[in-house]
């Protein structure tokens, strides 16, 4: 099992609920209230089955810019084009760490930049999942479409060149992986360019991908390691190629 | 920890028109009608998930989420604040104050404080930082065995034990508790609850953990120290 995504795309700054997928503070084991270690469970039961326990993991969203190459420094000091990973990573730390939305950032060019914890002289207002996990997954799954967005976090502007933020985003997936010391984990972009022209995007911008990753550091030192796994919705009639997996998978 | 969805609660006062942005003012006050010292409000962005539910094999909406706008400022020595050029969208609305004892009106809630800028500016009713009571938690460690984290963002290390206390609500409410003070083996952690709550103190640990009398407390799972927010409360408790 290379990894087992527990939630598409969790959002742990602006939704904390979601942290009851991994220590649940409502209800108990077989039901009733109480308390449930879930993702403590599911590593017990990965193991008992002879799967690696640490894939398990929940795939997180970048965050798209909306100036080409943009980026600054998110309230945990990573990329802010990586929020959902590092309050992921944030989450999971329990006590060493805090998730939800930072106190005092800046919004810039589509991004949450900087904030702290509380603010000065105060209590922090972020939050701490009653549980640590000292052992984080190893795999870091983002799903990314390089683009750059109108603003406001509106759709991706495909008549903007998409390489230099493909680039800035996939060294800073690089740095987030070197400072927090998981530079033997598996960088899995779980949903990426589709390379056609649907739902927003094009070949173009599936083309500027790849070649702002191989201009990137992730490429340089981790490219054994990273996958680049292309979205595709068979429910949209736009995506003409069904795109066979392993028969007889065909989806 | 606010593990609670966020739901809606508002009352607005139009006064004023400007399109596309709006300033948001208000009054923030202690449960006592005084205005506490060095206090400030935050209001942040509901944006919701849009088109996607806990079944959805993937996107459904290609769309990269949005930022949510955020903004925050002091409240003055009248009690009053004022956020200008807010857009147009629905905001949670926090007060936050310096002091131990008092607690955000964003804290020990499922129910926040909400408001919808439109095309006029808002006044948002009064906020209150309410007063709680005191947990303090005196932990014994001997022999220096706990390894206190340097920085909030950190990431488990890779060695050293840890020790973690906060306290759990019957409702499922998480509340942190947070180290103020290291004197000898002795470390305290404080933690405000409402008057009206009654919790039970949670311990995150890799040590073996017990109180006063010497009884085991279970770590990683709700205790059987039951504490009632009517009055502050000193706890002891050991590590080895």
């Amino acid at each position: 099992m290379a990894e087992y995504d527990l939630e598409n795309e969790i959002n742990l700054d602006q939704f904390t609920v979601s942290a009851r997928l991994f220590y649940d503070n409502i209800h108990a084991v077989g039901g009733g209230s109480g308390t449930t270690d879930v993702l403590g469970q599911l590593r017990s039961l990965a193991s008992l089955h002879g799967l690696n326990p640490y894939a398990i993991t929940t795939s997180t969203s970048w965050s798209a810019p909306s100036v080409s190459a943009y980026h600054c420094g998110s309230v945990y000091g990573d990329s802010a084009l990586l929020l959902n990973q590092s309050t992921l990573l944030g989450t999971l730390a329990g006590g060493w760490s805090y998730f939800g939305f930072p106190y005092g950032p800046s919004l810039t060019n589509g991004l949450v930049c900087g904030g702290s914890v509380g603010p000065p002289g105060g209590p922090p207002t972020m939050i701490q999942l009653p549980v640590t996990y000292t052992t984080q997954p190893t795999v870091n799954d983002i799903h990314v479409v390089p683009c750059v967005t109108s603003g406001g976090g509106g759709p991706c502007n495909s008549s903007i060149d998409a390489t230099a933020t493909a680039t800035t985003f996939y060294s800073d997936f690089w740095s987030y992986l070197s400072y927090r010391s998981m530079t033997g984990n598996v960088a899995m972009m779980g949903e990426t360019s589709s390379n056609q022209n649907c739902e927003g995007e094009t070949q173009a911008m599936a083309t500027q991908n790849v070649n702002g990753y191989l201009a990137s550091n992730l490429y340089l030192y981790h490219a054994s390691e990273t996958t680049l796994r292309p979205w595709e919705n068979d429910t949209i009639s736009c995506y003409a190629a069904r795109v066979i997996i392993n028969p007889p998978y065909t989806r | 920890m606010t593990i609670a969805l966020r739901q809606v609660a508002c009352t607005l006062l139009v006064v004023a028109t400007s399109y596309g942005q709006a300033t948001v003012s208000g009054a923030v006050h202690d449960d006592s009608g005084g205005v506490p010292n060095a206090s400030s409000v935050q209001i942040q962005q509901i944006v919701p998930l849009k088109n996607r539910n806990l079944v959805s094999i993937g996107d459904v909406d290609k769309t990269p989420p949005p930022a949510p706008f955020a903004a925050t400022a002091s409240v003055d020595q009248k009690g009053t604040y004022s956020i200008p050029n807010v857009p147009v969208g629905t905001y949670v609305v926090c007060a936050y104050g310096t002091s131990q004892r008092l607690f955000s009106n964003c804290l020990w809630t499922s129910q926040y404080s909400t408001v919808s800028v439109e095309s006029a500016n808002v006044t948002v009713p009064p906020l209150v930082l309410s007063t709680g009571s005191v947990i303090t938690i005196a932990v014994n460690d001997p022999a220096g065995a706990i390894v206190v984290p340097t920085q909030p963002f950190g990431t488990p290390p890779a060695s050293g034990h840890y020790f973690f206390p906060g306290v759990i609500a019957e409702n499922g409410y998480y509340s942190s508790a947070r180290l103020v003070s290291q004197s000898g083996t002795t470390k305290t952690y404080v933690v405000t609850i409402p008057k009206t709550a009654i919790v039970r103190v949670f311990v995150d640990s890799d040590l073996a953990v017990t109180d006063a009398g010497g009884n085991t407390v279970p770590t990683r799972t709700p205790s059987s120290l039951i504490v009632q927010g009517t009055a502050d409360t000193n706890i002891s408790l050991n590590v080895r």
